[in-house]
């Protein structure tokens, strides 16, 4: 159950609420059609919230409270203009506002509910998937909306969207279909209205739970449906700088990084500051296998034309080092001084020569550079002849 | 008295030693040390001024036929000396043919590289040459299938396979670490709002919002003025979000901390061996062993020599070089004394008789042989020895039964022995080339008396990075547990959002929509898929320079890493572009 997902051409919704209402289940139900993403809630099979992705909060209930004329609609115009500064929900500061009363806001946020499975009931395409949980959030107070109840109240207005075979619970049946009890026709305009066609940014909708609150298996025992303790779905109009503060904290820290890669990779190799013999060994180890390479260079170009090259640059062309290889480890650019038997290397920091850092290199005692070092011993010479008068 | 190996910073220390050292080198007599640190005999330094001067006629050259004959007669001269490789001239001929394509010469080019894949070949440097020059030529398919053939051959060679296989050791490191902190970047992304909401929260009950606001961005942000600032804030970031990831995200988690704990140690013990491999002795004898002669070869033996004085492989390593190169006064000086230090070791003895043998003195020779022979029953060569030595003192009846009995032990090569006597007399065991890896165990050792002064604090230090992994844990798994009087949040996993104002976040910012719904194995997947690819070019900055001799560039890394990086991104296009509504 917990993997339930599939298409919607295969799958009827409707059998599907049924499904989980059959199994008892607490999780979400995501679907997502054409124009809309819609996660329902359910606790123990009975739906108790639905989020459209891009529907907020605030519009549809703003449309219910003024269709059911429990608010007038400048009233609530100005009262989401100035909730956000006051820090709290639009639910809370309509209520603490007395605006609204608490029963009131519940039985239009049941409604608003209502209206939005609705319009998902008659979806006809997408994909769904439920993910199983041992908890999900909603407004404490709500009266969830029994499956059965749904699909009764639904078919009763588009017979289309009928589950398959199932005899109407005798609850439902009985039930008068008075505005009370079942769900009033949707209010013009439709909850599709809210869809953020511009491609604007709706406030985001997550799902959160507070921290010690008491998980579904304690809400089972001894508590009726109506006394859930606080949960509750946030519509997080989070304070904009919010999700900018990681997104800039991480992009500076990724260009940190990126330099520290380019420049110092011996540090973001061996980056604990205890390791600064270990570092400094193996930036030596690299510079040297990088002193090696020019040496061989180097003689190389020696061996061609009897002295060392005017600069690395020319051993570049050459073809016997790389570009990358005119600069140490660390990114700093090589000072080359070239002698008639020898030559220097060293880097150079801001224009400095590095410390500890040079090299001198010379073709003493190499056989191809230094004929010197082949020549016969003069003790093995034969002594010259001297004619005495 | 020594070239100055400023590079090898091994070597700085060491020379410390050599000057130290008591000068065996003195002790020759027949020619001076004094420039190449090892004895050279008048005939070998008159077949190296032979090399010398047949490489200038080889640079004077101007036709295939002249330079094959040329080539012939350089690689006979090396043989003279047990050699068969001219690494030097072979870089040389390599430099000679890019300058000859440079020029429009291709033919010279072509004869040229010829003549480099002969002085040493299967080098990698001649395939990578032939790649440039057949690119500069506009030959790009047989570029190409050059270039490969270069890469493959660095399997085949020994040195360049040795700091090939431990740059991409340093690479692959580097490209998990960075991942990692990707990884912790993107869920500071993904999940950072909360975190954020929820520090401000926290700070709000005592402080303005505004002042909440810079207490939280203080907090997140200071790692960054501890010593490794960049080392401690991916890690600071990583325990704090930890409560807010799923469980395969913290599986990931876990796992970079372990990888972060122990890359170090990995490294440092590399970085002892690679700082030995980089030495002028580790060099001589790697280049021994595959009989390349180089032009330094003799300086660096020399200094071999001055590092480890006392130590009985080298002077075994030395006597079989000098052997090798005919120069058995010195050999049989340093296998005397290699025989005194360890009175068991058959194969020093072996070379004595054979010394022996070589300057007529028979009875001496046929003694040693005996010995050998009598302490080891297997040993055919020298059952084979001694009746080369009793045939050469006239006593056929006892030579015919050692070459009998030598030929009854199995694995025996007498008949091969047989086949080579116009070039060997005697057959001369090569034990002393076989104990590299304890001298390099040795020049280890030596590295580490010097680079540790306190051996207990260097060890404890080396190790303690393993110990971060258990600290984040138990600080991830307290601050988890520490939340719940806070009244902090939790972010349940999301379902993928597909909506057109987030696409391109969503196709450039690999590893975000998985990070958003809690994926942290494919998250990480694609993160490591992308920084692989942008990192391959940097492949030969990250690791180690390799002195291949001809600098390949880091063609195939862009070669695999901008179609790689277009088809990443390309795939990740088409893949959003398929699953929008």
């Amino acid at each position: 159950m917990s993997s339930l997902e599939g298409t919607l051409e295969l799958s009827k919704l409707p059998d599907v609420l049924q499904l989980v209402a059959q199994h008892r289940k607490t999780g979400i139900l995501t679907v997502q059609g054409q124009q809309d993403i819609i996660a329902v809630s359910f606790l123990q099979g009975q739906i108790v919230a639905a989020d459209a992705l891009n529907q907020t909060v605030e519009e549809g209930l703003g449309q219910v409270l003024v269709a059911e004329g429990l608010m007038a609609a400048p009233d609530f115009a100005r009262a989401a203009s100035d909730y956000p500064a006051s820090g709290q929900r639009l639910l809370d500061y309509l209520v603490e506002r007395r605006l609204v009363a608490r029963p009131e806001l519940l039985r239009a946020l049941r409604i608003q509910t209502a209206r939005l499975l609705e319009q998902l009931l008659r979806w006809t395409q997408g994909e769904f998937k439920f993910y199983s949980g041992d908890e999900v959030s909603y407004e404490e107070g709500l009266t969830p909306i029994p499956v059965d109840e749904l699909l009764y109240q639904a078919a009763q207005k588009n017979p289309t969207i009928a589950p398959g075979p199932r005899p109407v619970p005798a609850s439902v049946a009985a039930r008068p279909a008075s505005p009370a009890a079942a769900f009033p026709p949707p209010a013009a305009p439709p909850p599709s209205a809210g869809l953020d066609e511009t491609g604007g940014a709706p406030p985001d909708l997550r799902v959160v739970r507070r921290e010690g609150a008491p998980v579904v298996p304690d809400l089972a025992e001894g508590e009726r449906v109506g006394a859930f303790r606080k949960m509750k779905i946030e519509a997080q109009a989070a304070p904009s700088e919010q999700p900018l503060i990681p997104s800039l904290l991480a992009s500076g820290f990724i260009l940190l990084l990126a330099f520290a890669v380019l420049f110092r990779s011996e540090a973001a190799l061996l980056p604990f500051p205890w390791q600064a013999t270990e570092r400094e060994a193996l930036g030596e180890d690299l510079r040297t296998s990088l002193y090696l390479k020019v040496d061989q260079a180097a003689k190389t170009g020696y061996l061609l034309d009897g002295h060392f090259p005017a600069s690395l640059a020319d051993l570049v062309t050459a073809g016997l080092l790389g570009r990358a290889d005119l600069r140490d480890p660390r990114g700093r650019p090589l000072r080359y001084e070239p002698g008639e038997e020898s030559y220097t290397l060293q880097p150079l920091d801001g224009g400095k020569p590095v410390a500890g850092t040079e090299t001198s290199e010379a073709v003493t005692g190499n056989f191809l550079l230094d004929p010197d070092i082949l020549t016969v011993p003069a003790e093995s010479a034969e002594h010259p002849l001297v004619l005495l008068d | 008295m020594f070239r100055k190996p400023a590079r090898r910073h091994l070597t700085a220390a060491l020379l410390l030693l050599a000057t130290t050292a008591p000068a065996a080198a003195e002790e020759g007599g027949v020619s001076s040390p004094q420039v190449t640190g090892v004895e050279m005999t008048t005939p070998v330094r008159r077949t190296l001024k032979q090399i010398e001067e047949q490489w200038l006629q080889w640079i004077v050259q101007n036709s295939r036929k002249d330079s094959e004959r040329v080539v012939d007669d350089l690689l006979a001269t090396a043989k003279q000396l047990g050699m068969q490789r001219l690494p030097d001239l072979c870089v040389g001929a390599i430099a000679r043919a890019h300058r000859a394509a440079q020029e429009g010469d291709a033919e010279r080019a072509a004869w040229a590289l010829a003549a480099a894949d002969r002085f040493d070949p299967g080098r990698p440097a001649v395939a990578f040459a032939e790649a440039s020059i057949k690119a500069h030529q506009g030959r790009y398919g047989v570029a190409l299938a050059a270039l490969l053939r270069g890469s493959w051959r660095i399997f085949g060679s020994q040195f360049e396979r040795y700091f090939w296989l431990r740059s991409l050791l340093l690479w692959s490191l580097c490209l998990l670490l960075v991942t990692g902190a990707l990884f912790i970047a993107i869920q500071m992304v993904s999940k950072g709002g909360i975190l954020v909401q929820d520090l401000s929260s926290m700070f709000a009950r005592r402080l303005p919002p505004p002042l909440a606001t810079a207490a939280t961005v203080g907090l997140l942000l200071f790692p960054l003025v501890l010593p490794s600032g960049l080392l401690w804030l991916p890690l600071f970031w990583s325990v704090l979000l930890w409560a807010y990831a799923s469980t395969s995200e913290r599986g990931v988690l876990l796992a970079l901390w372990l990888v972060a704990g122990a890359a170090p140690v990995l490294i440092t013990s590399q970085s002892r061996e690679v700082a030995v491999r980089l030495s002028p002795p580790d060099l001589a004898m790697e280049n021994l062993v595959e009989h390349r002669l180089y032009g330094g070869l003799f300086t660096d033996l020399g200094v071999l020599r001055s590092v480890l004085p006392e130590s009985v492989a080298v002077k075994h390593f030395l006597a079989d070089v000098h052997r090798s190169l005919n120069q058995w006064e010195q050999a049989h000086s340093l296998y005397e004394q290699v025989l005194e230090a360890e009175p068991k070791n058959l194969a020093a003895q072996m070379n004595i008789g054979a010394y022996a043998f070589l300057k007529g003195d028979f009875g001496t020779a046929i003694k040693h042989f005996k010995e050998v022979a009598a302490a080891d029953a297997t040993n055919g060569a020298a059952l084979f020895n001694l009746s080369q030595a009793y045939s050469e003192s006239y006593l056929f009846d006892e030579s015919r039964d050692a070459l009998a009995q030598a030929r009854k032990i199995p694995r025996s090569q007498v008949d091969v022995w047989m086949r080579n006597l116009s070039q060997q007399r005697v057959v001369t065991p090569d034990d002393g080339l076989r104990r590299i890896p304890e001298i390099r165990r040795e020049l280890m050792a030596t590295y580490r008396a010097q680079a540790a002064a306190s051996a207990g604090l260097d060890l404890f230090r080396r190790w303690l990075s393993l110990l971060v992994p258990v600290i984040l844990v138990l600080l991830a798994l307290s601050i988890h547990l520490a939340r719940r009087p806070f009244g902090l949040s939790e972010k349940v996993a999301e379902p993928r959002r597909h909506r057109t104002r987030d696409r391109w976040r969503r196709v450039l910012v690999p590893g975000l929509t998985s990070a958003d719904a809690g994926e942290g194995l494919h998250s990480f997947g694609s993160l490591l898929l992308l920084t692989g690819l942008l990192l391959l070019p940097l492949f030969g900055r990250l690791g180690y320079r390799i002195p291949w001799g001809y600098d390949p560039g880091s063609s195939i890394a862009w070669i695999l890493a901008i179609p790689g990086i277009l088809l990443f991104f390309g795939a990740r296009l088409r893949w959003e572009l398929s699953h929008d509504v």
